[in-house]
């Protein structure tokens, strides 16, 4: 158990992370990685939707899709949720934590179509469909994974800025290549499962 | 932007070449470079893509009076997931070996931003005919833009191209190339090259 | 924009989304209907034709119940038993058996199906599914690769260097796809014995 769990947090984190292995969240990792600032509230985020996200979901396909044999409505049933579930944080936010919501709050819209966020669930009931506490660590740390990504990323980009980079390249592509970089960094961690 | 008149073929042009979703307006990222790694994977994946935006636009745009502004969002997502989960379905029933080679990458078409967009952006202003163009021109210019991708990384990163090997074994591939570091680099090696390009037929003018 | 709400808009709207999201399912439920047996065929087929193409020499396949030894055993490798197999030839003598494993390589979800005969020799080993990286981890289903492990009996190992009895020769760049592999091999090799010597008809 001990063991499982500290694999499930190493993978998430490190060796399968989402952005920089698996491809998952890359629209926000590109979008909003020119500042280390709003980096870190877009992962902060992405973090509290994806624990909750992990967490709804996994409950509802265990006690609603399975019993009832409707595993075709999984897509639909969890976007459905990660939708409404953005919803309700940003109006949770709004009236009870101003302060946090003034700092997040234009990153939340955003995350419905953050795919990290669906792929996470996903991948949550394809591998644990039994455990409840799996599925939420992985969801947690694929979350911080993706945040550790998007704050590299951005701490980057903010010096890329006065680099002299061709013309052609500034901006998205040169973001691109950099993530290239990291990328083979990444690939360094794969050797550390347990 | 100025006011042309809208036609069946300028729209679809638009789609294909003027704002192709993944070289210019940089849309759908993920799937860009997670299933590149193959054209038959490429390929697969656009033309998924292409089917569930068709078929998301015109119904859309068939409902677009009737879906109430504030929850529209939503009903394009159910809308959306719907047709995605079909065509996962249908790709599994009967291209198995593609479905299985695409795996989490077809339900994530639901949240690839291009769908989104047009329905949000074209689909709900217009009427069924143009958003089936709008559908099928954006769709195929991500279709040839993930060709593109990915026949250059299945080149470069297997040395073969459609699964036929091109240049025996005495050269090893540069596997970094299909791997993750592979497409981010590749990706941004060919939009600067895009860009380059385009700024040069600009000042040529 | 007005404080007020309109009941009878809010009745309205979540009317609507109600109507397209029962249109949703309805035709979800339709589609899904049309394809389930089909899916379910397909995946009965690729099982049937790996079976075939692992054990020549085997005319039908008996499932067998996986027990709690069976996946105790299967554990001891890290991976699981999905479904185990006894191998009947035409007059139905019992000639080996298939094992089903799922093990994991550089990604979860390697399924290889091995037969091994009644000497406990593997007759073969293929893939059914996995997520390895293409180019490196995806060349384990290369003939090349899968036929090392043929006639190899006992505990199969990982070499980096060269094959010889009891080792297989690595992908190169994919150890770790290989040892998934060869995991799911060594299940099927311990399961077997159990299932042909260990007292079963």
């Amino acid at each position: 158990m001990a063991i499982q769990i500290v694999s499930i947090i190493l993978s998430a984190l490190l060796t399968e992370n989402f952005v920089m292995v698996k491809f998952l969240g890359i629209c926000p990792f590109l979008g909003v990685s020119k500042k280390v600032e709003t980096a870190v509230g877009m992962g902060m985020a992405v973090t509290f939707v994806m624990a909750l996200a992990s967490a709804f979901t996994w409950i509802v396909n265990r006690f609603l899709l399975i019993p009832f044999d409707l595993l075709y409505l999984q897509t639909i049933v969890f976007i459905l949720i990660i939708a409404g579930l953005v919803q309700f944080v940003e109006m949770f936010m709004k009236k009870s934590m101003p302060s946090l919501y003034s700092a997040l709050g234009i990153y939340l819209p955003l995350i419905t179509t953050n795919c990290a966020v669906l792929g996470v669930t996903l991948l949550n009931v394809q591998n644990y469909p039994d455990s409840f506490i799996y599925s939420l660590l992985y969801g947690i740390f694929a979350a911080l994974g993706f945040t550790l990504a998007i704050v590299l990323m951005a701490g980057i980009r903010e010096n890329l800025d006065e680099d002299a980079v061709p013309e052609s390249f500034r901006g998205f592509p040169i973001a691109l290549i950099t993530a290239g970089l990291m990328a083979i960094a990444f690939m360094g961690f794969s050797g550390f499962s347990i | 932007m100025p006011d042309e008149k809208k036609t069946v073929s300028s729209v679809f042009v638009n789609g294909l070449l003027k704002e192709n979703p993944t070289f210019v307006q940089l849309l759908g990222m993920c799937p860009t470079l997670a299933v590149t790694t193959s054209l038959k994977n490429g390929l697969g994946m656009g033309l998924s893509a292409t089917a569930v935006l068709i078929c998301s636009n015109i119904l859309i745009s068939l409902l677009r009076k009737l879906i109430p502004d504030k929850v529209r969002i939503a009903a394009y997502i159910v809308i959306i997931a719907a047709f995605v989960t079909m065509i996962d379905m249908s790709l599994k029933a009967f291209l198995p070996d593609l479905a299985s080679s695409l795996g989490l990458f077809i339900p994530l078409i639901v949240v690839n931003c291009i769908i989104l967009a047009r329905a949000e952006a074209f689909a709900s202003k217009n009427s069924p005919v143009l958003s089936a163009a709008d559908g099928l021109g954006m769709g195929l210019g991500f279709t040839g833009a993930l060709c593109i991708i990915s026949a250059i990384r299945e080149f470069l990163g297997a040395g073969t191209v459609w699964g036929i090997a091109l240049y025996g074994t005495h050269i090893a591939p540069a596997t970094i190339v299909i791997m993750a570091p592979g497409g981010f680099i590749v990706l941004g090696l060919l939009i600067g090259t895009i860009n380059f390009i385009a700024a040069k037929r600009k000042g040529d003018k | 924009m007005a404080k007020e709400i309109n009941v009878k808009e809010v009745f309205r709207i979540g009317f609507i989304l109600f109507a397209i999201t029962a249109l949703a399912a309805a035709m979800l439920a339709f589609v899904n209907a049309k394809t389930k047996p089909l899916i379910d065929e397909n995946a009965i087929i690729k099982e049937q034709n790996a079976m075939n193409s692992v054990m020549e020499s085997a005319a039908s396949f008996d499932e067998v119940e996986i027990t709690a030894d069976i996946e105790e055993t299967a554990g001891r490798f890290g991976g699981t038993v999905e479904k185990a197999y006894l191998a009947k030839d035409a007059s139905g003598n019992t000639v080996g058996a298939c094992v089903i494993t799922e093990t994991s390589g550089y990604d979860v979800g390697i399924e290889t199906v091995t037969g091994v005969d009644a000497d406990n020799k593997v007759t073969g080993v293929d893939i059914i599914a996995m997520n390895e990286t293409p180019g490196l981890g995806a060349n384990a289903q290369n003939d090349a690769f899968k036929n090392q492990y043929i006639d190899k009996t006992g505990t199969v190992e990982v070499s980096k260097t060269a094959a010889d009895d009891t080792h297989i020769q690595a992908i190169s760049g994919a150890t770790k796809t290989s040892r998934g592999v060869t995991n799911g091999v060594n299940i099927a090799l311990s399961v077997s014995e159990k299932l042909l010597n260990g007292g079963d008809k």
